[in-house]
């Protein structure tokens, strides 16, 4: 099973909900950091134990108390246990608005069953890699195998990437240890700026139109899962040959190249519908953020968007750090410059991340000017 | 909003660049607004003239009316001097018809007329080169 994108982080606390399974869980032999959960324990003993979880092990999702869970606490990431004996719209008659559309990359789902996986992966978007087989059913050896898995994942290093290239995505540097509990929870934030812009970009076209999405800077391509592949081609682009062969095992379906060094883009001009990249351009030095910018701009159609996901305040940069922080109006200059103004400015948006006093994302918009050629 | 929501950076670029962002965010969000107070004096603007354009559309749709009425009238009268032609066009027809059998007959009665002013021609040529005629023609002269 590779690559592995979850779950412990620093100050590993992991949680087993056990539900009603709790005695078979309880005779096994777990490390002694885990906390378990059962179906008779208050709902503040549970809230508690979810507040401070690093991860949430669900054993028995027909028992779990959803209601409890509050938006904070849907930012610790989930391994949910599928019940067993259940096709794919079974469990999303059940799960669907409870569990199942909360659940996002940084969750992942265990089931022996292809056909149930595949129903579910594909309704859902999920990545390929989300997915935890497991042959036994018995809860207690569930919940052994996964605490084996989680510990071998130590690091959000490990979890992620084995050069950590994802993680820095969102570790900018600062004294502020993101664990991934708060790598879901600014992923959540992000998602809920850039999925209405995301739902602009296909604006009036029918669902029969595919349209055409390049991220770039795609990693391990978990954006890809925010679009519907039936009605979108997704492309995604990045220097890391790892992080490539990573975004091409989670969505099989997409589109997904190496980045060379000089940066171009290996597309034809005006090709897509939506160009974007999160935290990329923060991550680059001024030189190659403009040949990005230049090359975002030129595979963008007439009339198609442009959209930017940066962290547009930061701490100031460490010494040995060759790339600058970048401002918002410095970036916005940047834009100007590198489209002698071929755009316009759509969208503004700062964005306050959860439990984050140093960081602040700013989303910026712009269409490229030019009339659309219709297809 | 709580005291709690506020925090204090002490890194000066971040200050710096927390200011820029937010005061680009309420510049753009101005000027959306005021972009809106323009589309809303451009509504304005904009329903007028389609109101005086809808006004106008019903007093040409009245016109309209009135010429196709007029039209309708005339084109019966049109259509009964159609059918009026077609008679006399039916009527000439049949003249012409029986004017060109008249003429066919015609043709017929010359040919045998033709016919027989060969014929008689002929006869006087046999008579002119008969003996008796060239005798008594002799004699005459």
């Amino acid at each position: 099973m590779s690559p592995l994108f979850t779950h412990t982080g620093v100050g590993n606390r992991p949680v087993i909900y056990a539900g009603r399974f709790v005695d078979l869980v309880a005779r096994v032999n777990l490390p002694g950091h885990y906390g378990i959960c059962g179906e008779e324990d208050v709902p503040s003993r549970f809230s508690a134990a979810v507040d401070e979880a690093t991860t949430l092990i669900v054993l028995d999702p027909r028992s779990f108390p959803f209601n409890a869970m509050t938006e904070d606490r849907w930012d610790v990431p989930l391994i949910v246990v599928l019940p067993r004996g259940f096709d794919a719209a079974s469990l999303t008659a059940k799960f669907s608005t409870t569990l199942f559309e909360r659940l996002g990359f940084f969750d992942r789902i265990v089931t022996p069953d292809s056909d149930v996986w595949k129903g579910l992966r594909q309704r859902y978007c999920w990545a390929e890699n989300q997915r935890i087989e497991l042959t036994t059913d018995d809860p207690g050896e569930v919940a052994v195998n996964l605490c084996a898995l989680l510990e071998a994942e130590s690091t959000p290093e490990a979890a992620l990437c084995d050069d950590g290239y994802e993680v820095s995505r969102y570790q900018e540097g600062g004294d502020f240890r993101r664990d991934l509990r708060c790598i879901k929870a600014v992923h959540r934030v992000q998602a809920e700026a850039l999925k209405p812009r995301f739902v602009v970009t296909r604006g009036e076209r029918t669902d029969d139109v595919t349209i055409r999405v390049l991220e770039v800077g795609t990693g391990a391509g978990h954006w890809a899962g925010s679009f519907d592949s039936a009605k979108t081609r997704f492309f995604g682009v990045d220097r890391s040959e790892g992080m490539i062969e990573a975004a091409r095992s989670n969505f099989p379906n997409q589109r997904f190249d190496q980045l060379g060094p000089d940066l171009l883009l290996p597309y034809d001009n005006g090709y897509f519908d939506l160009v974007f990249g999160v935290a990329v351009m923060q991550r680059n030095p001024p030189r190659a953020r403009r040949t990005l910018l230049s090359e975002m701009w030129r595979v963008a159609r007439p009339a198609g968007r442009l959209l930017f996901l940066e962290n547009l305040v930061t701490v100031s940069q460490r010494e040995e750090s060759m790339i600058p922080p970048m401002s918002a109006l410095e970036f916005v200059d940047l834009i100007l410059e590198e489209t002698s103004g071929q755009v316009v400015l759509e969208h503004v948006e700062a964005l306050r991340y959860p439990q984050d006093d140093l960081f602040r994302g700013g989303v910026l918009s712009l269409l490229r000017l030019g009339v659309a050629r219709t297809r | 909003m709580s005291a709690n929501d506020f925090y204090t950076p002490t890194e000066l670029d971040a200050l710096r660049m927390e200011n820029e962002l937010l005061a680009f965010e309420v510049r753009f969000l101005r000027t959306q607004l005021a972009g809106s107070e323009r589309s809303a004096a451009q509504l304005e603007n904009q329903l007028t003239e389609t109101k005086r354009q809808l006004a106008d559309v019903q007093q040409t749709k009245v016109r309209l009316q009135t010429r196709v009425a007029d039209l309708q009238t005339q084109k019966a009268a049109l259509r009964t001097q159609v059918a009026n032609l077609r008679t006399q066009e039916a009527n000439l027809r049949t003249q012409v018809a029986n004017l060109q059998t008249q003429e066919a007959n015609l043709r017929t009665q010359e040919a045998n007329l033709q016919t027989q002013v060969a014929e008689l021609q002929a006869q006087l040529n046999e008579v002119r080169g008969s003996s008796v005629f060239r005798q008594l023609f002799r004699r005459t002269k």
